[in-house]
């Protein structure tokens, strides 16, 4: 009775409802959806199946409206209010009346928004293809948002490389749904947005992809290699498609370029429609399995298994009488557990075993702000820096006398140190990023060598200046390609060197002495000191290898135009490479350092200055300029004998130091300024090295060392060749930077000048 | 439309958000926040309920639907007027939405003209 007068009061308020709501009150009839579930689960079992089955038809109206698929809301609405009175007047008496019975019957034939078959669950079906328009992508309407396709195109590439490594982890752990869904999601992202923006390829492509994995999420069909590999290869196409909307952005061309998306597409049917069977066989014999002890365990707790059980199972195991059998079949031979139920097992010691994910970060928010403002921070920051050690050094003697004046200065001090760290801080970000992209490096070139290549990555959160990680990238894949392809030796050689099969690449980031260190280590060949210093000779960069040292030897690969590999492949080995390493270490101030074990691998270390806008500098006069010279370039500085300076035919002043000449610049011949002195002996030279040069710098004296914040000069002196940039000295006045290589490359074309004249 | 009605657009896509933000804005409204998934939504919410959530369906963390639903269970926020964003594919699982209690959802990809007829039919 109690059911019976809770029904009624439900059906009561629905039909309230119904009298009182918009056809199109979508809130409303999310109420009534639920009235009807919650009236059909009290009467389920006592009520007739007629009374139900209009239940279910009404429902199925309501989920009409709601999708908006009907023809006349209203009308529709009217028939639900009609049907919801026929079930109010039925409800008491519909068991003993044949009449009502009919009724009800009648009514769900002739409503035109019931469905007669009762299947009004699924009104979709499955997602539609968007339009399938023949035209290819219309031209790139600009008259959108630019900003918006923009912001678009780099944020799809950052969920793309997200989407890369994801792929790569699914690869190890095909179960995990988890992964699957990480990597469902920003394709469903970038889809939903195209469509916005009208990229239609991207669109339709993206909803292709994505389709496959959704199926996958629902494991419809299970993750195979070649799942992987269609979904690698999607992002790759889905890249090219979005580079191309960038290149047409910034070119304004109108033609997109095109690109034969039928193979791809094709594949991805046969992926779609291959695999339909889920790929775990729960009754099958193959249980894959890992450590026998733990699923037991689990079985156990579970309470599936008796402990006892589990003990004989695994004496059992133990005395050889179940030989090589997994305990999880044991115990299913022994009737003792249910091969559904070890199944179970082994997946949540799978999912138990994964490295529990980061979920959600509690780390707080983050604010995405302009590189331009924060820089211009770093900036002023650096200037704050330097003003308090000017202020420093104008109250120094006055701060001797008074106690607190020299606390509070000590206090700015701290406080400017502490502000000048957080600013670094703030453009720093950690490797992680850089290395996780060498993943899919490696994977494709191991793969295409047949080779067997672990990655390891170590220090990934070590951090870095932004600019500096952007720089670096380049160098990096140069390094990583030259260990994948030229270090790593094939399987079988290596087992015949008594070396694992698989080889390995260490990437490393660590921080040392204020500097950042970045190594590439791999476990392969090593370098051929033989070979690289025969291959010099040949091309004339050396005369003999006597007397050279290792490091000597081996930085000889990083000549333009030197490379050692045999035979050329498509990836590296094209004589270029290690020449860019170094010129982008030069660019930033680092250096390279290789060392190498032949038949036992290479170890290429970068060493990088933490950020871009702080350098350490030696402070030096001339005439009654400052200069500044960066510190990494300087190797040291003498004053010569008066015997060891000498005059060269065609080459100008060379100065002899420990029986090796070198060039002499004078800065204030570059520079055109009153030199103090003029004769090398009465001075100071700083030998400065560049690109493997060496050569001195003529100053009258070392004033001391500083960490100064470069500043760039103005558009009016930015051109000046051998000018790196201005900072401001701890005396408060403006100082140059030496760029000792465009010092270098400017003194060698006066000198030419010279020699042709 | 009461265009100083706090607005919350929750999406994990910051370009998705951007477009809901202008159209909003072209509608009128000038108090728009934002968060990028659903535990970040509630968080806010809590803190500082608003007048209206327009929320994407698939997110990390917290989908739209989960926050739809912690949303109505919660006393103080059960009222906020709840607006799904939902892709074609998903139909399906809007009947879901509905019987969670969405007060209207939009079908993506919208225009500014259909976002602005349910908003109003929303906001009444």
């Amino acid at each position: 009775m109690e059911d019976r007068d809770q029904v009624q009061k439900i059906l009561d308020e629905s039909a309230l409802c119904v009298v009182t709501m918009e056809p199109d009150d979508i809130q409303a009839l999310g109420n009534i959806l639920n009235n009807f579930d919650a009236v059909k689960k009290i009467v389920e079992d006592t009520a007739p199946k007629a009374w139900l089955d209009l239940c279910t038809g009404l429902k199925g109206v309501a989920e009409k409206m709601a999708l908006f698929e009907v023809d006349s809301p209203t009308r529709a609405l009217e028939e639900l209010g009609k049907g919801l009175s026929l079930l109010q007047e039925t409800q008491r008496a519909v068991e003993e009346d044949q009449g009502d019975i009919e009724r009800l019957c009648a009514f769900l034939r002739e409503c035109p928004y019931t469905d007669s078959t009762m299947e009004c669950v699924a009104p979709w079906a499955s997602g539609p293809e968007p339009a399938e328009t023949e035209d290819q992508s219309p031209p790139l309407d600009l008259s959108q948002d630019r900003e918006l396709i923009e912001s678009f195109i780099q944020e799809s590439m950052e969920h793309l490389s997200s989407i890369e490594i994801h792929v790569l982890e699914l690869e190890k752990e095909p179960d995990n749904l988890q992964l699957v869904d990480a990597i469902f999601r920003p394709f469903h992202t970038i889809k939903g947005v195209s469509g916005f923006l009208n990229l239609r390829e991207i669109n339709k492509l993206a909803h292709q992809i994505e389709t496959v994995l959704d199926d996958a999420r629902s494991k419809k069909i299970s993750v195979s290699p070649g799942l992987v590999d269609i979904v690698l290869d999607g992002v790759d196409l889905v890249t090219r498609l979005i580079d191309d909307v960038d290149d047409r952005l910034k070119t304004g061309r109108l033609e997109p370029e095109y690109l034969e998306l039928g193979p791809f597409q094709e594949r991805l049917r046969t992926i779609a429609e291959g695999a339909d069977a889920p790929s775990e066989d729960v009754e099958g014999e193959h249980v894959p399995e890992g450590d026998g002890l733990d699923v037991g365990e689990l079985l156990v707790k579970k309470g599936v298994v008796q402990a006892e059980d589990l003990e004989e199972a695994l004496a059992k195991q133990a005395a050889g009488e179940s030989k090589g059998k997994k305990i999880g079949e044991i115990l299913i031979e022994g009737k003792k557990a249910k091969a559904r139920d070890v199944a179970q097992a082994l997946r949540k010691q799978k999912t138990d075993r994964q490295p529990a994910k980061a979920a959600g970060g509690n780390g707080g928010g983050f604010i995405k702000v302009d590189t331009l403002k924060l820089d211009n921070m770093v900036d002023m920051v650096g200037e704050l820096v330097i003003n308090e050690a000017v202020l420093k050094q104008r109250l120094g003697m006055a701060a001797g006398k008074d106690r607190e004046l020299a606390g509070d200065l000590a206090q700015l001090g701290r406080i400017t140190s502490e502000i000048q760290r957080i600013a670094m801080s703030m453009r720093m970000i950690p490797m992680k990023n850089t290395f996780q992209k060498m993943i899919r490096l490696v994977r494709d070139l191991a793969s295409k060598a047949g080779k067997k290549v672990n990655l390891e990555m170590r220090g990934e959160d070590t951090e870095i200046d932004r600019n500096v990680v952007d720089m670096i990238y380049d160098p990096l894949v140069h390094m990583v390609r030259n260990s994948a392809d030229h270090g790593i030796e094939i399987p079988e050689d290596r087992l015949a060197a008594g070396k694992p099969e698989a080889g390995t690449i260490i990437l490393n980031a660590y921080h040392k002495g204020g500097n950042m260190i970045i190594e590439v280590t791999d476990d392969g060949r090593g370098l051929d000191k033989e070979a690289l210093t025969a291959k010099a000779m040949e091309k004339g960069l050396i005369q003999s290898a006597e007397g050279m040292s290792d490091q000597d030897i081996f930085g000889l690969i990083f000549h333009p135009g030197f490379s050692t590999a045999k035979k050329v492949t498509d990836v590296s080995g094209r004589g270029v490479g290690m020449d860019v390493v170094k010129g982008v270490l030069d660019k930033l101030r680092g250096k390279v350092e290789v060392m190498s074990r032949k038949g036992q691998g290479t170890s290429i270390l970068l060493k990088l200055p933490l950020t871009l806008a702080v350098i350490d500098g030696i402070i030096v006069k001339a005439g009654e300029q400052s200069y500044v010279i960066p510190t990494i370039s300087v190797l040291e500085s003498i004053r010569p004998n008066r015997e060891d300076c000498h005059t060269v035919v065609n080459k100008g002043e060379m100065i002899k130091i420990r029986g090796s000449l070198y060039p002499l610049i004078r800065l204030h011949e570059l520079f055109d300024f009153p030199p103090n002195t003029r004769d090398p002996w009465d001075a100071i030279v700083v030998i400065a090295e560049s690109e493997g040069k060496q050569k001195c710098i003529l100053v009258d004296e070392i004033l001391g060392k500083q960490e100064v914040v470069i500043k760039s000069l103005s558009a009016m002196l930015k051109n000046v060749v051998g000018l790196a940039g201005g900072a401001i000295l701890a005396n408060g006045r403006v100082g140059m930077i030496l760029d000792v290589a465009g010092l270098f490359s400017l003194v060698e074309s006066q000198a030419d000048y010279l020699t042709a004249s | 439309m009461d265009p100083n009605l706090k607005v919350l657009v929750v999406d994990d896509f910051a370009t998705m958000r951007r477009i809901v933000k202008n159209i909003l804005k072209d509608i009128g409204f000038t108090n728009i926040s934002e968060a990028e998934d659903g535990a970040v939504a509630l968080k806010q919410l809590q803190a500082a309920p608003v007048d209206l959530i327009i929320c994407d369906w698939n997110m990390p963390n917290m989908s739209g639907l989960d926050l739809l639903k912690a949303v109505r269970a919660d006393e103080k926020l059960k009222a906020t007027p709840f607006v799904m964003v939902t892709a074609e594919a998903q139909k399906t699982r809007v009947v879901e939405a509905v019987q969670a209690g969405v007060s209207n959802y939009i079908v993506k990809p919208f225009t500014a003209d259909a976002v602005k007829e349910k908003l109003k039919k929303v906001l009444g």
